[in-house]
């Protein structure tokens, strides 16, 4: 009751950044509109009819004229966010990998003031039996390459299902547009010494989702992304 | 003797055009000079190869198109790094236009 008067008292806004996503988005909105009232979608110039769905399932939609990728849409939804007033935000994935149930267990430790960002991690809890295997091997090696780099230990390093305090939102500077920003929260959450913990959530690997998601080679190119990024700072 | 001489025509029409950029004010003092520093090498180089290698013998390498080469490879690779830092910050700003034009929509 205690936590639930807490939550209730805090404006949470949930941020997707949506792609070519009509297939899954609406039902992903509606999904997070049980649980949360405030979801932000930020179309990243879809060919398609991703815009237009997220609004009619109750999305507040911002538009990129060109497409910018994910970091820049994240962050432009962060933006906004803030502006409105947002005492947590929450990132979620578009193409239904997450589970919108999870938000609020994912919420509670910034709601009490304990951490300034929560990140989620399949690897925690019940794990995923369904992790395919190459995909596997390039999540760990990122934990290694943000041990490294970073100085932070985590147990999953890309994963877009996360918490973040107002401050912590202020605070972290996303300057990589495309997916290196998921490494460069990491290095922005060490760099600025914010308070964070991990919490357990589910990832869903289905056809949809591993044919949106990245290819496992591509990592190489957010590696070099991400240390280019570092080496500029 | 006919390679310096189209050398020089060449040189002399890039100087030209470095020349009209510098006097419309599209270029600044430190880039005209920087042009004019890299002709006149050139033109030095052809009409007195020796020149060439006595800079190499200088900097310790034998030959002076060695020189060259060695040089060439660093400028590139310099080059290259400006290129992509000018790119990085252009796609930075594309991307921050992008946002502002956003968030002023929703504005509306």
């Amino acid at each position: 009751m205690v936590l639930y008067n807490l939550l209730m008292n805090q404006k949470i806004i949930v941020v997707i950044a949506a792609y070519n996503e009509e297939a899954l988005i609406a039902s992903v909105v509606a999904g997070i509109k049980k649980h949360i009232s405030n979801v932000v979608v930020v179309d990243d110039a879809s060919g398609d009819r991703t815009a237009d769905l997220a609004k009619e399932a109750g999305a507040d939609v911002l538009e990129h004229l060109i497409n910018r990728g994910q970091g820049a849409a994240l962050k432009t939804g962060i933006d906004y966010a803030v502006k409105c007033g947002a005492d947590i935000i929450v990132t979620f994935d578009a193409d239904g990998q997450h589970k919108a149930e999870e938000i609020m267990r994912l919420v509670e430790p910034v709601a009490k003031g304990e951490v300034d960002v929560v990140l989620g991690s399949r690897f925690l809890g019940n794990m995923p039996n369904n992790i395919p295997f190459l995909r596997k091997m390039v999540l760990k090696g990122g934990i290694w390459f943000t041990r490294f780099f970073s100085r932070i230990n985590i147990t999953d390093t890309h994963n877009g299902f996360r918490a973040l305090s107002r401050k912590a939102a202020q605070t972290i500077r996303i300057k990589q547009d495309r997916m290196a920003h998921a490494s460069e929260i990491l290095d922005e959450i060490a760099y600025h010494k914010l308070k964070f913990c991990e919490a357990p959530v589910t990832i869903s690997y289905t056809n949809y989702s591993m044919q949106k998601g990245q290819s496992s080679l591509n990592s190489i190119k957010i590696v070099f992304k991400f240390i280019l990024g570092k080496i500029m700072r | 003797m006919i390679v310096p001489v189209f050398v020089t025509i060449f040189v002399a029409f890039a100087v030209s055009r470095v020349f009209l950029r510098f006097r419309s004010g599209d270029m600044s003092l430190g880039e005209f000079l920087f042009w004019l520093g890299i002709w006149g090498a050139i033109e030095a180089v052809v009409w007195i190869p020796k020149f060439l290698d006595e800079i190499a013998h200088q900097i310790g390498i034998g030959r002076g198109i060695d020189a060259v080469v060695y040089g060439s490879v660093v400028l590139l690779f310099y080059l290259v790094y400006r290129i992509y830092v000018k790119a990085e910050f252009i796609e930075h700003e594309i991307t921050s236009l992008v946002r502002k034009s956003a968030l002023k929509d929703k504005e509306k």
